[in-house]
């Protein structure tokens, strides 16, 4: 698994596509809690659901999944248990990292905005949304064998595991 | 190597521009050569006694600047400039907010795709174009992009070209350089 994060419009979605080079290969799949932009090149990006996180029999070879940090508000909203948020998240990213192993040639990508360096909102929801992106960064941080930050366009590595 | 422009970030009151002051007084050769370009708006208090710190700062240096006031249109002052000039350009936030949401024109005009489009163009081709008669310019800017998403819309298209014009600048420029409490950290160059 390779976590990619950084504060919003960093250019995150452009340098996963660089980096795998996703626009001249076919066995790769985007799955997207936001819908696509007008002007996006990125016809292959699909717009999913929390539960199709779990589908892991519908991926290929590279997995992107986008928006990391508006799948883990989702499922805030539908559970009240602050406890089983933070554990079911634990288990999808298990499940990721079994479908992984399986076969070396399988990578999945997460993408997560970095949501927590500014102002304490005023709204409690939004107080609990930033502590669990936070606290999930971290678990899938753990998970991943590489981690990296994109500022502007530049990726600086957090985590390279084997190297 | 010859560095020509350069890019300053940081969060608020992180010391971006003690730094890029200190910068250009070091690479220009006197201080006829030593212009700011101020892109804030003085129509309140709060923004007058930010400019009267700013200003104050700069005279405790020692340095004598010359100052050019230009909220919006920075293209118009691209031919002031000769070679030996080291510019500072302070900063892009305040240049992209006058541009976008400038008094002067039509208030729902920010909404419009190709208005958007048009600011975008118009600041990078204004900075190319003072970028090209002067000897560097340092431009400076903000690190806003680490709240949960905005709800006014206002604020994701503010948000989204500030982004757009950031990843643009590091791709082009010579070096960049994100400041932590006054600690330049060099992220490219």
């Amino acid at each position: 698994m390779h976590f990619v994060t950084g504060g919003a419009y960093n250019g995150k979605r452009k340098w996963v596509t660089g980096h795998y080079g996703l626009a001249n290969r076919s066995d790769s799949l985007w799955l997207s809690a936001y819908p696509p932009l007008k002007a996006d090149i990125l016809s292959y990006r699909k717009v999913a659901t929390l539960d199709t996180l779990a589908e892991t029999e519908g991926f290929q070879p590279i997995t992107v999944i986008e928006g990391l940090e508006r799948f883990i508000q989702q499922l805030l909203a539908q559970e009240k248990n602050d406890d089983l948020c933070r554990e079911r998240w634990r288990s999808v990213f298990h499940m990721w990292r079994r479908w992984e192993i399986e076969n070396n040639q399988r990578r999945i990508v997460i993408i997560g905005t970095d949501v927590g360096k500014g102002v304490v909102p005023v709204e409690r929801s939004l107080r609990r949304f930033r502590d669990y992106v936070g606290w999930c960064y971290q678990d899938i941080t753990d998970f991943s064998k590489r981690v990296d930050v994109i500022w502007y366009g530049v990726a600086n590595t957090l985590k390279m595991e084997g190297k | 190597m010859i560095i020509i422009l350069i890019f300053v970030t940081g969060g608020v009151r992180s010391g971006k521009s003690s730094f890029s002051e200190k910068l250009a007084v070091q690479t220009a050769p006197d201080s006829d050569h030593l212009h700011l370009i101020a892109t804030s708006e003085n129509n309140d208090k709060e923004m007058a006694d930010r400019i009267r710190h700013h200003r104050e700062l700069r005279q405790y240096s020692g340095v004598e600047w010359q100052t050019w006031e230009q909220p919006r249109a920075l293209n118009e002052l691209a031919n002031r400039f000769n070679s030996d000039d080291v510019i500072l350009l302070d900063c892009l936030t305040t240049w992209l907010s006058n541009q976008l949401f400038d008094p002067g024109l039509d208030e729902t005009e920010w909404k419009r795709e190709a208005f958007q489009k048009d600011v975008y163009t118009d600041i990078l081709d204004s900075i190319k174009a003072i970028e090209e008669n002067g000897s560097m310019l340092i431009i400076v800017s903000n690190e806003l992009f680490f709240d949960p998403p905005a709800n006014h819309h206002g604020v994701t298209v503010y948000l989204r070209l500030l982004g757009l014009l950031h990843q643009q600048l590091v791709s082009i420029c010579d070096q960049a350089f994100l400041i932590e409490n006054g600690c330049p950290v060099k992220m490219k160059g």
